[in-house]
């Protein structure tokens, strides 16, 4: 085969005949990684140093849904994957976090020869490269909050990358969260649908701490927060408000620590994922799947079979304990789970894992913006702490009120799983990117897990 | 004893977890049985009982917000504070905002309220990572993250930069001091993990109000070990001392 490659390459002039070339040639490589067992974004590599524009080529068959946005991009591109592929519409899908350009392009590369939908979790800094080439049918964006500084400098810079990835796409239809105030003072030619909460679960508070209105510079006031800053806000001063949902969140049923019963746009659901951030992946999911035509029952039926991603809440036996991973990235994301897993309310143990690799965020000031005070209410027996930057979070521990007493500082993966097997019953971890993925990776290792990936 | 501490616009300039450090002054304090209060001061708030002022970094656009308030109604206070040796601490943008102007990610000239001479310009590379300085007596460790380069003339640097990029990326200094004004790029927070420099705040404080006034020491296990752990892994020759 290769071999024939390499000939008609060289018999070839035609241009769009060389990147098909390129493409099957990067997906001989993609098979290559694939038969020594590493799923790696090499093939995409390889291909973008030969042709910049080969994403064109690869994608050419595909209806493209690309997912943006802070938190919650791995989850809603799952929703809705599962959910169109429950109706048994073609999808694929790059849903291992490859989520930047190279990563994008291998999946199109590995999937080449196929045809139909392509779900494309996307880093926000790379959705302007993405649409340069490729014009997704819709664009999801679920949020833009304070997320690792250090690479994106501020939100308004990342919001910034988003609006011109979109801008360079004007037919794409847009699906916002209607919540985030960012989101709602836009000037594109693109049809936009928004979503939201149309009441507020639980508590209602009306003072965000820190939401101004983007037209007049007034504070914003609210009838109600979910969370963070979204809610249903407006500006006394100019009257700038929230827009109009085109999909709500009518109620809140109940929920619990496994999931979440609630109405969607009069449709009941029940999502089997905790807390109210997934509510909000699932209202994105729900919107998106209804404009691509899906019947409403059958978006109920993919929103209820979802599993949970890849280290975001599974639970693993290490011997007698069961280890309850979430990770954390940012104060938004961290508070969220923070808020489902002390719902928890029986004797249990905590595991902090924090690093600073890139991948984690090389700023760990972040953690100081989460709520840890919240745990400190929990019947733990003890708190393991781990990872590069241990002592900066057993500091940031101390000063949320955790029982100094009960700390333990361990070094290295083997002295964790030691100790989260000594606890003898639930132990919820919460864990940055390379943490988990270095603990996982340990713990495949000694066979405690059948999959590396999962 | 009791520490009145004010925090200026918490609502607006709160970025890379600047509330720790007051966290930390709080919990530092307490251990020694003195009182704390806290005051939130924001936009058309008045600043009334002051032992300890913190100034912390925004974003641009709340940055620009808070400075018509500073501007209007609290600029003549805080430079009768700073001059009358109040105690002081000014990160990121907080310390832009103490000085005559700042350039905005944007290229825009924005004013600060003029009290030290310090200026601020405008650099397309974000100084971000690591930081280490060489204060007076003692290294101090922390985080930088800032597109802006400040030039601090002839006033004395918070530290001497022994790992990172410091006030500009040229001419190795980091912060300045004025007084009992501190004023630096380091976050982190930078209390968290420089026990020292939170003792010597505090002790400043306290005795500017009761006269002579002394700390007994803390287990700073954790915070030494932290900063430890920063240290290590960009200048490892300076742990073996
Ligand atoms: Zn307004």
């Amino acid at each position: 085969m290769l071999i024939s490659t390499v000939g008609i390459i060289i018999f070839c002039k035609d241009v769009i005949a060389i990147n098909i070339l390129i493409i099957y040639l990067c997906k001989f490589i993609y098979k290559i990684c694939v038969l020594f067992g590493r799923g790696s974004s090499l093939p995409g590599k390889i291909a973008l140093k030969l042709r910049p524009d080969i994403l064109k080529s690869a994608a050419k068959k595909f209806k493209v849904i690309m997912v943006t946005g802070t938190n919650g991009k791995t989850t809603t591109s799952a929703m809705i994957t599962n959910i169109l592929r429950l109706d048994n519409k073609s999808v694929i899908s790059n849903n291992t976090g490859a989520n930047m350009i190279d990563g994008i392009l291998t999946c199109f590369i590995a999937n080449y020869g196929k045809s139909g939908w392509a779900v494309m979790e996307t880093d926000e800094a790379y959705t302007r490269v993405i649409t340069e080439y490729l014009k997704p049918e819709f664009i999801v964006v679920t949020n833009v909050f304070r997320d690792q500084l250090d690479r994106f400098g501020e939100i308004y810079t990342t919001w910034e990358k988003i609006k011109d990835a979109i801008l360079k796409s004007p037919e794409s239809k847009l699906v916002f969260n209607g919540d985030l105030e960012l989101f709602a003072k836009i000037d594109f030619k693109n049809p936009v649908f928004y979503y939201g909460f149309k009441n507020g679960a639980g508590e209602k508070k009306v003072n965000a701490e820190n939401a101004f209105c983007l037209c007049c510079g007034e504070r914003l006031t609210f009838n109600f927060i979910t969370f963070s800053n979204l809610g249903d806000y407006y500006c006394e001063n100019c009257g700038f408000k929230r827009p109009f949902l085109s999909y709500t969140l009518d109620e809140i049923i109940e929920q619990t620590t496994e999931g979440t019963k609630a109405i969607i746009s009069g449709v009941p659901v029940e999502l089997s994922v905790p807390g109210v951030y997934n509510v909000y992946n699932a209202l994105a999911a729900f919107a998106l799947a209804d404009l691509a035509g899906i019947d409403k029952e059958q978006i109920a039926l993919g929103l209820s079979t979802q599993g949970s991603c890849f280290g975001r809440n599974e639970s693993i036996k290490v011997d007698g304990s069961s280890l309850h991973m979430a990770l954390i990235k940012n104060p938004t994301g961290c508070d969220q789970c923070i808020d489902a897993i002390t719902l928890y309310s029986d004797p249990c143990s905590l595991l902090f894992m924090l690093n600073d690799n890139w991948a984690d965020g090389t700023d760990v000031s972040w953690v100081w913006d989460a709520n840890f005070e919240k745990t400190a209410g929990m019947q733990y027996s003890k708190v393991l702490i781990g990872g590069m930057r241990r002592y900066d979070m057993a500091i940031r521990l101390k000063v949320a009120g955790l029982d100094e007493k009960k700390f333990v500082l361990l070094e290295d993966d083997n002295q964790i799983l030691e100790s989260v097997s000594d606890c003898k019953g639930k132990v919820f971890a919460f864990c940055t990117y390379t943490a988990m993925t270095g603990l996982r990776r340990t713990m495949y290792n000694k066979g405690i897990v059948k999959d590396m990936w999962k | 004893m009791e520490i009145n501490i004010v925090h200026l616009y918490p609502d607006l300039l709160n970025t890379y977890g600047d509330l720790g450090n007051l966290w930390i002054l709080r919990e530092r304090a307490k251990a020694r049985g003195i009182d704390v209060k806290i005051h939130n001061v924001s936009v058309l708030n008045d600043i009334n009982e002051c032992d300890l002022l913190f100034l912390g970094g925004g974003q641009d656009f709340e940055q620009s917000l808070v400075i018509e308030d500073l501007i209007k109604n609290k600029k003549q206070y805080i430079k009768d504070y700073i001059e009358n040796e109040g105690v002081c601490l000014c990160i990121c943008g907080g310390y832009q905002l103490l000085g005559e102007y700042y350039m905005s990610a944007a290229g825009e000239k924005l004013p600060g309220i003029s009290i030290l001479p310090i200026r601020t310009e405008a650099g397309h590379k974000r100084l971000i990572g690591n930081i280490i300085v060489q204060g007076e007596n003692e290294i101090y460790v922390g985080f930088e993250n800032h597109a802006g380069r400040t030039y601090i003339g002839d006033l004395k640097p918070f530290g001497k930069v022994l790992s990172g990029h410091g006030n500009n990326g040229e001419d190795g200094l980091e912060g300045c001091i004025y007084k009992n004004t501190y004023c630096t790029y380091m976050h982190g927070p930078l209390l968290s993990k420089n026990p020292i420099l939170a003792d010597e705040l505090l002790i400043k404080a306290l005795s500017k109000k009761y006269g002579n006034v002394t700390l007994n020491p803390l287990n700073d296990y954790y915070e030494n070990q932290a900063k430890k752990a920063v240290l290590m892994r960009a200048l490892p020759e300076l742990c073996e001392r």
